[in-house]
């Protein structure tokens, strides 16, 4: 179906002599390899959320002034990042740092439907999140895994509310994300309580019997149900869901990405995307570093800094690195050093939308690239501010998702994933 | 008897009997909105008027744009409208207007260009009629429409499939194995009205109307961890169960005040919140259009309606009535949750202050709605201004405008929400967007309920009992050969297979397991911390897992996915046979008993003398009868039969 639409476009295009006539430019090359049979690895996004609001200020862009860390030089010179990732810094040469990021959202749950949506709720309309779209628009639909998977990598520190849910809002059920809460134990409820050879008796039975009830009553939800035991069955007897069973993995490579809950996601992650899933979220909770970020992120740069490097690395190994972005991303930044007493007297301590970074690599993301400025204090954006939407379109125009499609929903309104003014950075490609 | 009994209905209710009409000029709303709706509203309507040209309303359309009336009434040819749709000119993009439809348009100036007789709303003041009249015309007024179309409608259900249907309905779960036994062996004539009148009669009614009302909102809600709804709940149970009328029901909602131990309804502010839960004007505002009046208002809050006439000062205006409701706890600075006006006391030894002219909201200037910061006066979609005491919730007066007997936007939305419970699908769907736009599937059919719905004082069990006496509900599920043609869905020719809620399925695998809960055994090292606050029930638990995010009930959809399927095949909780499997193999004689059995307990019913003998066999290659029967149990647990309502 896909295809035949893409193919459909090509050859209406190529008639007309059009380059890059689809609304956002950039279907065309996709659709020129396929035209020419030569398959084009299909593109991933393994994309790393800190949920709680990740410090700039001890993580990726130290302040001039009122710093507390030391700075570690990265692979590009003049670029540098805050002494606790000097391994990820190894790797800047892969890296498009933005560091403008200006968000204007500080409020918890709101700004991450801001992140991962394009749009602050409002209570009216359902927005979809960018994992949402990335399975309606990269993920075959007849796929033996699922296009979407979260993955909760644990909480090391303060929470800050309930676990960002993404909706798939008029995109629909089947683009909902399938949970995993340990990646040590995969996708749940797929062991069977009985043997392989019982377990199909009693399953063909099932078949047999809900036949002639689906015959007789057809309906919408009578077929959905029986698609859904055909798919959970397929998972249940696929070779593919090895890709969930982390001790297929060598002992190296298990140890090498540690025992630490996030290691472990990162590594079931590479595993996914190896195995062709679009969209994998890992959800690092516990950023809401009230208290001071300097020690609780020394804390977790311990893992995060060499696990993240090997999954570049080992992406790249394995090919996959032009394929697959990386996206290490919060809902927000945390406040600069504001005034020498009260509230805002320690670096970091309280939610800040203003001046943060982000960061992105592979998938045809231009490495050892710095998008904006901040000023001294690292208070305020000075050069090349991103917003939201500039962020997304960029995670969009990486894979090759047209952001601008549109898409009905229920009320017939018709939507498009991101606005008008989304542009992606250009800068980073 | 029954010719009489179509008499009888015609004596008391002559505008359903007179209700085959003769072939009539094609009107505005009717017929010509539709068309324009789909093809000319995205650039002439409330979003856009390319031109000056708004497209939207009758007078709009005679107004006409910079160029000049669209329309000349009588003259197609001189009208700019057939002009510009004749030779496809407009719409500008490729969805062109087919030929029929140019039809109905240039028949439509043809004839004058009218629009639909609109009838002033009377108050009703006749006494309700008997179920079982109601339910006749109720079958006239469906059957007409049947015939006309050409679609047969498919038989009178068997009594298994009634009885199944029926307690899912009114009360939220199946019968269990010995209730279903008593009915299916019953050879009384009239005991399916009697099994409705027992269903009415029992607590549960009110509890499963009560959940599925109060979800509406609670699903709906912003904030990812809203107050856990079971005082709602229990509230809303209670007011059924002791039949207050709807329209008394929905003043105590919302003029709610106080604790939320004294008045659970207060819940229903906190449904209506934002992402950090303090009460939100605007989203009670669209929430009550949609649910309460039945239009989408919401759309107007930014700008107004794209496709249909309300204004953004239309919602504004409502939403200035619940401009002064807060939480307590901002209120009061106290951990006791409820509800609270701003300045709704005048402190002792005080002077009042001035009565105001109206009361007034701000349009937030955020940059999101259109008319940032303008002031719009509290007014009720007719346009009246309900007065205005300062000293005084602005609440009442609203909610009495609300839910009065001349109020049809209240009594039609209500009865196409409760139509839609039982069928499936409303007169009017989407069930939140009445207008001129969207013409309902039976209007004088759905005017007749409201009327009815208004005449017993807004009794919810008279409504469910016109309703499902009626021939119309109590067909069955089964295509009839001709009926499962696209479209007949919206004639009722069949009854729609309704998807369990995720609360249904917890009941339904309860009473199939013949267990009191369904749920992972305690951890027995884990001891409860008297500190906390009680954990989640294992029901309300189960439900949240079977609710995708910010996922509402969609009578007809299966929003399950594939880890709901996973977690029904192999979670222990529930593909062990339960106490079910024990008691069939306690008792049963044969495998043929033990599958009877295990049919009735799951599925309601009896098998078919093919499925008896197919599952007997399959009982009988397994090793032990326990096992079998566990097997038998899984198979049935997990078909489309049992998750819908048939």
């Amino acid at each position: 179906m896909r295809e035949s639409i893409l193919r459909r476009d090509f050859l209406r295009l190529g008639a007309a002599g059009v380059v890059g006539a689809s609304p956002s430019g950039w279907l065309l090359p996709r659709v020129a390899l396929a035209a020419e049979g030569r398959a084009e690895r299909p593109r991933s996004c393994i994309m790393l959320h800190m949920q709680g609001g990740m410090s700039q200020h001890h993580t990726f862009t130290v302040p001039e002034l009122k710093a507390e860390n030391a700075q570690v030089d990265t692979a590009v010179p003049g670029v540098k990042f805050c002494e606790y990732f000097p391994k990820l810094g190894a790797r800047m040469n892969d890296i498009c740092l933005i560091r403008g990021m200006s968000t204007g959202n500080s409020v918890h749950e709101r700004a991450r439907v801001l992140m991962h949506t394009g749009y602050n709720p409002n209570g009216t309309v359902g927005y979809p999140s960018v994992g949402n779209v990335a399975s309606a628009e990269l993920g075959p639909p007849d796929a033996e895994l699922p296009n979407f998977v979260s993955v909760y990598a644990g909480a090391d520190g303060l929470g800050s509310g309930p676990l960002h849910r993404n909706a798939p809002a008029y995109l629909g059920p089947k683009h909902a994300p399938v949970p995993v809460t340990d990646p040590a134990r995969g996708i749940e409820n797929l062991k069977t309580a009985l043997g392989a050879g019982e377990f199909d008796e009693a399953a063909a039975l099932l078949a047999e019997f809900e036949a002639p009830a689906q015959a007789a009553r057809p309906s919408a939800a009578a077929a959905a149900h029986l698609a859904n035991y055909k798919k959970a069955l397929q998972l249940l007897r696929s070779d593919k869901m090895k890709a969930f069973d982390l001790d297929r993995e060598p002992l190296r490579t298990r140890d090498a990405y540690g025992k630490t809950q996030f290691g472990k996601s990162l590594l079931l992650a590479r595993r996914l995307v190896e195995a062709g899933v679009p969209f994998v979220e890992v959800t690092l909770d516990g950023w809401d570093d009230h208290g001071g970020a300097v020690n609780n992120i020394k804390r977790r740069a311990a893992y995060l800094d060499p696990t993240i490097s090997l999954l570049i690395d080992d992406l790249k190994v394995r090919g996959l690195f032009d394929s697959t972005l990386v996206v290490m991303m919060s809902e927000f930044g945390r406040t600069p050093q504001l005034r020498d007493s009260g509230y805002n007297q320690t670096l970091g301590a309280g939610h800040y939308a203003t001046a943060w970074t982000t960061w992105m690599a592979g998938c045809g993301v231009r490495g050892g690239t710095v998008v904006g400025k901040v000023d001294a204090k690292g208070g305020e954006v000075t050069d090349r501010p991103v917003n939201a939407q500039e962020f997304l379109a960029t995670i969009c125009r990486a894979l090759r998702i047209d952001f601008r499609k549109e898409y009905l929903s229920k009320e017939g309104r018709p939507m498009t994933f991101l606005g008008p003014k989304a542009e992606p950075v250009k800068e980073a490609f | 008897m029954r010719r009489a009994l179509f008499c009888l209905a015609a004596l008391l209710f002559p505008a359903v009997a007179a209700a085959a009409e003769p072939p009539k000029a094609p009107a505005f709303e009717a017929d010509v909105l539709p068309v324009l709706n789909a093809h000319c509203l995205q650039c002439h309507g409330g979003v856009h008027q390319k031109n000056g040209l708004d497209l939207r309303t009758l007078a709009a359309v005679l107004k006409g744009g910079k160029s000049g009336a669209a329309v000349v009434p009588g003259k197609p040819d001189d009208s700019l409208l057939w002009q510009k749709l004749a030779k496809d000119e407009m719409p500008k993009t490729d969805n062109k207007v087919s030929d029929a439809n140019k039809k109905v348009i240039r028949e439509w100036i043809a004839s004058g260009a009218k629009g639909a007789e609109k009838k002033a709303a009377a108050v009703v003041e006749r006494p309700a009629g008997r179920p079982a009249d109601v339910a006749k015309l109720i079958d006239k007024a469906i059957d007409d429409r049947l015939r006309a179309a050409k679609v047969p409608a498919s038989p009178r259900a068997e009594d298994a499939e009634f009885l199944r249907r029926v307690y899912l309905d009114v009360v939220g779960k199946p019968p269990t194995a010995e209730q279903a036994a008593a009915f299916l062996g019953a050879a009384d004539a009239d005991k399916r009205a009697k099994l409705v009148d027992a269903l009415l009669a029992s607590e549960d009614y009110g509890r499963h109307l009560g959940e599925r009302w109060v979800n509406v909102f609670y699903l709906a809600t912003v904030n990812q961890s809203p107050r856990p709804p079971e005082p709602f709940k229990g509230w809303l149970a209670k007011q059924l169960n002791e039949g207050r009328g709807w329209d008394a029901v929905t003043r105590d909602v919302l003029t709610a005040t106080g604790p939320i131990d004294d008045a659970p309804q207060g819940l229903f502010f906190y449904y209506n919140g934002d992402m950090n839960s303090q009460f939100a004007p605007k989203i009670l505002a669209g929430n009550i259009g949609q649910v309460y009046l039945g239009v989408q208002l919401q759309c107007a809050e930014c700008h107004d309606h794209p496709f249909s006439d309300w204004k953004q000062t239309d919602f504004w205006s409502l939403a200035a009535f619940f401009g002064q409701v807060a939480r307590m706890e901002s209120v009061e600075n106290k951990n006791t949750p409820g509800v609270k006006e701003r300045h709704l006391e005048v402190k002792p030894g005080k002077k009042p202050p001035a009565p105001l002219k109206d009361i007034t909201i701000s349009i937030p200037n955020d940059g999101e709605a259109r008319n940032g910061g303008k002031k719009v006066p509290a007014g009720v979609l007719d346009g009246a201004r309900l007065a205005a005491d300062p000293t005084r919730s602005h609440r009442p007066p609203f909610a009495e405008w609300l839910t009065a007997r001349d109020n049809r936007l209240f009594a039609r939305a209500a009865v196409n929400r409760f139509w839609a419970h039982f069928f499936g699908r409303g007169f009017v769907n989407p069930l939140n967007d009445f207008g001129d736009h969207n013409a309902p599937s039976h209007p004088a059919l759905l005017d007749e309920l409201a009327d009815e719905f208004v005449a017993s004082g807004f009794d919810v069990r008279h409504l469910v009992r016109c309703v499902t006496l009626s021939d119309a509900y109590q067909r069955t599920s089964k295509i009839a050969p001709g009926n499962d043609k696209p479209g007949a869905e919206a004639l009722f020719a069949r009854m729609a297979p309704k998807v369990l809620t995720p609360e249904q399925l917890y009941d339904a695998l309860c009473v199939a397991l013949e267990v009191p809960e369904v749920a992972p055994p305690a951890d027995p090292k884990k001891k409860p911390n008297p500190k906390l606050p009680p954990p989640p029930s294992p029901r309300s638990v189960f439900a949240a897992a079977f609710r995708g995010p910010g996922e509402a009930d969609e009578p007809t959809e299966l929003k399950l996915g594939v880890p709901h399927a996973l977690r029904l095949m192999n979670d222990p909780a529930f593909n062990t046979g339960g106490k079910l499997a024990e008691r069939v193999a306690a008792a049963a004689k044969s495998p043929g008993d033990a599958v009877d059995a295990m049919f009735l307990a799951v599925l309601s019913r009896r098998p078919t003398a093919a499925e008896r003998t197919k599952f007997a066999a399959f009982v009988e290659k397994q090793k032990t009868p326990r096992d079998a029967h566990a097997r038998v149990v899984w198979v049935l647990l997990n078909s489309s039969e049992f998750m819908l309502v048939p």
